[in-house]
Formats: C-alpha cells, sequence, structure tokens
C-alpha cells in the first residue's frame, strides 16, 4: 500500500501517512473552506489501511490554525482510527503551545469524544 | 416603496454605511464580494494586520481564527447564491479601541433565515464558557442536522473565544432581505 502524503499550502496542512511504519502527521494550517472536500481523499485512504495496518499507529496533529469545518473532518479522522483499536496499538498525539488555552481545550474535547488515546504534548518556547 | 426593474433594497446603503463605519479605530476594512481569491486575499491582509498591532502570539491566534470562522461563515452562506450582485457584497472590519478588538461583518441573508440565525445567537449569548464548551463538544460529537452551511459550530466556536456577547442586528433591506451585522470582540491584555 502506497503512503499518503501531501506537502503544505497557506490553508491546508502537511499530511504525512506512512502505511509501513504507522507513523502518521497532520501539521501546519488547517483552514480549507472545503474541508470535507480536502479530507476526502485521506478518509478513503485510511480505509484501506485499516483493512491491513502496522502494528503500531501514531498520529500526531500539530496545528497551528484550524477551522471548525476541519474539527468535524479531524472527528472523521480519529474515528477511523478507533477501528483499529484491536488491530493496532494506536494513539493521537496532540501539540498545542505553551499558554495555548484554545489549542489545549481543542484536544481535550477530542479526548473526551474519542475512544482512543489523545496525548496532549506542550511545546515550550518559542517556534 | 418604489418599483423597479433591478433589484429594489430601499433605503438600505451599503457603501454609506461602510463609509459612516471607518473610523481612526479601524484598523482593516473590506467592502465586496467575497470569491475564493479575495478571502484568500482578506485573510492575508488580515493577519498582516493583526501581527503588526499585536505582540502576543496567542492574541494574534485568537483574533484571527474569530476571523477566519466570521468570514468563512459568510463565503459559505453566499457561495452558492445566485442572487443579483449587489446582495454579494459584504464588508469586514478589524477596529480597535484600547484593548479591545473587535471584528465586524455585514452580509446580507435572505429574510426566511432570520429567525433560525436569531435564535442560535440568543442561545450562544445565554451560555457560560462551560456550557459553550459542552455544545461546542455535543455538535463535534453528533453533528448538527439543522445547519446546512456549518454555522452551527462557528458561531459558538466564536463565542468560546469572545470576551463578550456577539453582537447582531438584522437591517430592514427589502421584501426578501435583511442585512446582518455580527461583531465579536476580545480583550487583549498585552
Amino acid at each position: 500500500m502506497e503512503n499518503y502524503t501531501l506537502t503544505p499550502s497557506p490553508k491546508t496542512p502537511r499530511l504525512y501517512f506512512n502505511s509501513e511504519s504507522g507513523d502518521f502527521e497532520i501539521s501546519g494550517r488547517s483552514i480549507p473552506e472545503n474541508s470535507i472536500e480536502f479530507y476526502k481523499p485521506l478518509v478513503e485512504w485510511l480505509d484501506k489501511y485499516i483493512a491491513n495496518p502496522a502494528a503500531k499507529t501514531r498520529l500526531t496533529v500539530n496545528l497551528e490554525y484550524f477551522n471548525t469545518s476541519s474539527s468535524k473532518c479531524l472527528v472523521e479522522i480519529f474515528r477511523k482510527l478507533e477501528k483499529l483499536n484491536t488491530k493496532s496499538d494506536v494513539k493521537v498525539l496532540w501539540h498545542y503551545e505553551e499558554e495555548d488555552e484554545d489549542m489545549l481545550e481543542s484536544g481535550d474535547d477530542f479526548k473526551k469524544i474519542i475512544k482512543i488515546p489523545i496525548e496532549l504534548i506542550v511545546i515550550k518556547g518559542d517556534r | 416603496m418604489s418599483q423597479s426593474i433591478s433589484m429594489d433594497i430601499g433605503a438600505f446603503d451599503i457603501n454609506d454605511r461602510y463609509n459612516k463605519l471607518i473610523s481612526e479605530n479601524t484598523l482593516y476594512s473590506y467592502l465586496g464580494h467575497l470569491s475564493e481569491s479575495e478571502l484568500d486575499n482578506i485573510l492575508l491582509r488580515t493577519e498582516k494586520t493583526l501581527t503588526k498591532s499585536l505582540s502576543s502570539r496567542l492574541a494574534i491566534k485568537k483574533l484571527y481564527n474569530i476571523l477566519l470562522e466570521s468570514i468563512q461563515n459568510i463565503y459559505s452562506y453566499l457561495k452558492d447564491r445566485s442572487d443579483h450582485e449587489q446582495l454579494l457584497n459584504a464588508y469586514i472590519f478589524v477596529n480597535r479601541v484600547n484593548d479591545k478588538y473587535s471584528i465586524l461583518t455585514g452580509n446580507y441573508i435572505l429574510k426566511e433565515d432570520v429567525s433560525g440565525i436569531k435564535r442560535r445567537i440568543e442561545l450562544i449569548n445565554g451560555m457560560t464558557k462551560n456550557e459553550l464548551k459542552n455544545l461546542y463538544r455535543g455538535v463535534l460529537d453528533i453533528g448538527d442536522t439543522t445547519d446546512r452551511g456549518g454555522a452551527g459550530l462557528g458561531f459558538i466556536d466564536m463565542a468560546k473565544r469572545a470576551s463578550s456577547d456577539l453582537v447582531f442586528d438584522f437591517l430592514d433591506v427589502n421584501e426578501k432581505y435583511v442585512f446582518f451585522t455580527l461583531e465579536t470582540a476580545v480583550m487583549v491584555e498585552e
């Protein structure tokens, strides 16, 4: 199975999804007007990954900005990962900048509604 | 009321209103259509404006997030409309009075959408921060079927970040349209 990768743009994040290692990353800005359209290929890719996943799946989320339509897509992605629960050791690593209460709270929101481990990781100092 | 072949928008004059709103407190303002390229341009310029005016990265993020939601709300509302050209005009302001920053937007909406928007904002304004947090989680979790364009989460998100109630108004335009204004304020401590 091929990896799913996408270079970032001013309004869309870097996507790096390695099917072999199970290392996944969403980073940068996720503020497209049509988030559903943007994330659709990734969600379809995840369906295939779920059928034959790596032993360990780690999704790093490190977003500077995301809009509310992206947050709905993140829920969809996390729910795909919920399906891995027995097949792969899955974890989401949610990053937030020190003192960024809003981003911390967002991570906490997902933690409350998603049934896979979400670790909240603080990024200290200047970027 | 006078009848004419072009769209009759009564006494409402967006240009006049826009010009009157410009003051020494205005850091950024825009009046015009919200095409995708205009939207990108506005986002670039407002981010520059905020970066110039504020030193706190977190304050910039908070305000930019509100701007994003309000502008994209309007964009998705107007996107599939084939209304008369002049009804696709909207304005956006970033204002500052001392430590208070506010994002002010104005756009035409259908009269039939007024009650839904009004109900939604009044509900949100009546909530504590904690209730807003729970509502946001609930909508994120189970979705919001009554919502067409995604504005459901948008308003909640803006209210969560705001320092005070969302201030809204509906101004008479004609029998089919009203002009919707929305102001979101944030107190910034630097």
